[in-house]
């Protein structure tokens, strides 16, 4: 009984977010012009004020992670890998998950029920792509400084460490793993209307964490 | 919150918009330029009989800075691997006709591919070049270094087991140790048992004692820096000597009385001969406990003995006379008895 009211509720969310999915971009040319004002309006007004918040505690976060794995690669002698290790871990992995729950917790969830569902979306989607952007290179310039200092002269070798490390694939991959989230992030109102908010949170986990393991699969398997 | 404008709405989602997809194609760009994409390169050849470590994407480095990257392995028609570096026109200068090309592996960390140009005065390395790329391997060695060290176990285990030669000389070190560290010390080592130790140190303490019961005997005094017996004997027998030495001329009645006094003094150095014979007797008799080491001991007695004997038989000729010169007893054989 449970798991039958499970797939139910699953297949209509799903059905639900498609819907959106396709009147986001398969909206007539009358309907843009039309939700434009709104989609401008729910950008500036979801997404601008909790930049500041978010990007204080995703630069906190990421202080924290390269602290402990320079640390860590320099007691062990290592420090040549720390560079990659950080931009492996935080950039590829952890920062566009942590965007994308920021960015659902505090842009999407929350006014699922009150504003425009299209312009909620475009919101959500630029919000999740904007901010895992940010915090990425926000991430990368901190690591950067954390092991090198304020001197030029390790630029040449990190960016050349981070080139070696974005291989096209791994990129390609990157690249669709952030649409994913995004795209997830922004669909996913659409999807839990009727749930209550342990439901909605529950969902949205499980949701960005299947992209995650696609992700990861593509990238190590 | 005061609510927005539609012009300042319209301001900063705008500027939301171009900042993403700023973002999203200035990320796209830089990681291009990361990989190289924007140089023009030169591509050089690299063949190796083993291309075990190396992967696309890694490395060439020049004294430690990065040249160029493996763009791809392949293995071609010779049967050898070939690694296709791109290097960019800006740092191909450093490659020279005359550099060599290393793969190192080590047994921690990555694979290395390393350039070294010996002389910087070569002309620089062509477009399409192809070299040779040596291999050093850390851990090409392991399997010999694996083989000795097994030999040499092996070799530890033989000197250390229960039975080896190296532990019974330490068993033997231990009781021999023991022995020295025991009561008797050097001399059970020495004699091989504390049996034979306690003899040497009985025969010694034997030996102590005889020389010091000889001393007391003998000379009638302690031990040390004492005259030696035959001295004393002759000091005793002395006064007989210089009577014997005057010729007996008749009985003339005037030196009656001297010859009587001679005559006491006689009796009296024989008495003390007569003692020293009896002690003698006991000497002589300690003397026949003296083992092979009382040599010396035993020299100087058969010199006293010797002595003793001359100055008895000095003793006997001077009573012989006396029978004769003086026939108050007729015979002899009755000893010395004065009427």
């Amino acid at each position: 009984m449970i798991q039958r009211n499970w797939l139910y509720q699953t297949g209509h969310a799903s059905l639900e977010m498609g819907k959106l999915f396709v009147r986001m971009f398969a909206a007539s040319g009358s309907q843009k012009v039309m939700a434009w004002p709104a989609i401008e309006r729910a950008i500036a007004e979801r997404c601008l004020p909790v930049l500041p918040g978010f990007l204080l505690l995703s630069s906190l976060l990421s202080l924290v992670i390269i602290r402990i794995v320079t640390v860590t690669a320099q007691s062990y002698g290592l420090s040549e890998f720390a560079l990659e290790v950080l931009v492996r871990t935080l950039v590829l992995e952890l920062l566009p998950l942590y965007s994308a729950i920021f960015v659902a917790l505090r842009i999407s969830l929350p006014a699922r029920r009150a504003h425009s569902d299209i312009a909620q979306a475009w919101a959500g989607l630029l919000a999740s792509l904007l901010f895992t952007g940010l915090a990425s290179i926000l991430a990368a310039a901190l690591a950067y400084l954390m092991v090198y200092g304020l001197s030029p002269w390790g630029l040449g070798s990190y960016i050349g460490a981070v080139g070696k490390i974005f291989t096209p694939a791994m990129s390609f991959i990157f690249l669709m793993k952030t649409l994913a989230f995004s795209l997830a992030v922004a669909l996913l109102p659409a999807g839990l209307a009727k749930a209550n908010e342990l439901q909605a949170f529950t969902r949205l986990i499980a949701l960005l964490l299947l992209v995650e393991a696609v992700s990861l699969v593509g990238n190590y398997a | 919150m005061t609510p927005l404008t539609d012009e300042q709405v319209g301001r900063r989602a705008k500027l939301l918009i171009v900042l993403t997809a700023f973002l999203l194609v200035g990320s796209i760009v830089f990681i291009l330029y990361a990989r190289g994409a924007f140089e023009s390169s030169q591509r050089l050849t690299l063949i190796t009989e083993d291309s075990e470590g190396a992967t696309v994407g890694m490395s060439l480095t020049f004294a430690g800075f990065q040249l160029g990257r493996v763009t791809r392995i392949r293995l071609g028609e010779d049967g050898n691997a070939h690694l296709e570096v791109d290097i960019p026109q800006s740092e191909a200068h450093w490659l020279k006709t005359s550099s060599v090309f290393t793969l190192e592996r080590n047994l921690l960390g990555g694979t290395r591919l390393k350039a070294y140009s010996g002389i910087l005065d070569d002309p620089v390395l062509p477009d399409g070049a192809v070299r040779p790329l040596l291999r050093g391997d850390a851990t090409a060695d392991i399997p010999r270094v694996a083989g000795t060290a097994r030999e040499l176990l092996e070799n530890l285990q033989s000197l250390t087991g229960s039975d080896s030669p190296l532990v019974r000389s330490l068993q033997a070190i231990e009781v021999a140790s023991q022995r020295l560290a025991s009561d008797r010390g050097a001399l059970a080592v020495l004699m091989g048992n504390l049996e034979g130790a306690d003899r040497l140190q009985e025969a010694i303490g034997d030996l102590q004692q005889l020389i010091a019961a000889t001393n007391e005997k003998v000379l009638g005094v302690g031990p040390s820096g004492r005259p030696k017996s035959a001295d004393r004997l002759k000091e005793r027998l002395t006064p007989a000597g210089t009577v014997l030495s005057d010729p007996p001329t008749g009985p003339p009645a005037s030196t009656l009385e001297a010859v009587n006094e001679t005559l006491q003094a006689t009796q009296a150095t024989l008495r003390k001969a007569q003692e020293s014979l009896t002690k003698l007797d006991t000497v002589l008799e300690d003397t026949k406990a003296i083992t092979g080491n009382a040599r010396a001991a035993s020299q100087d007695l058969e010199q006293l003995r010797y002595e003793v004997e001359t100055s008895l038989r000095t003793a006997d000729e001077l009573m012989r006379d006396l029978q004769r010169v003086w026939p108050l007893s007729q015979d002899p054989e009755k000893g010395l008895a004065l009427p």
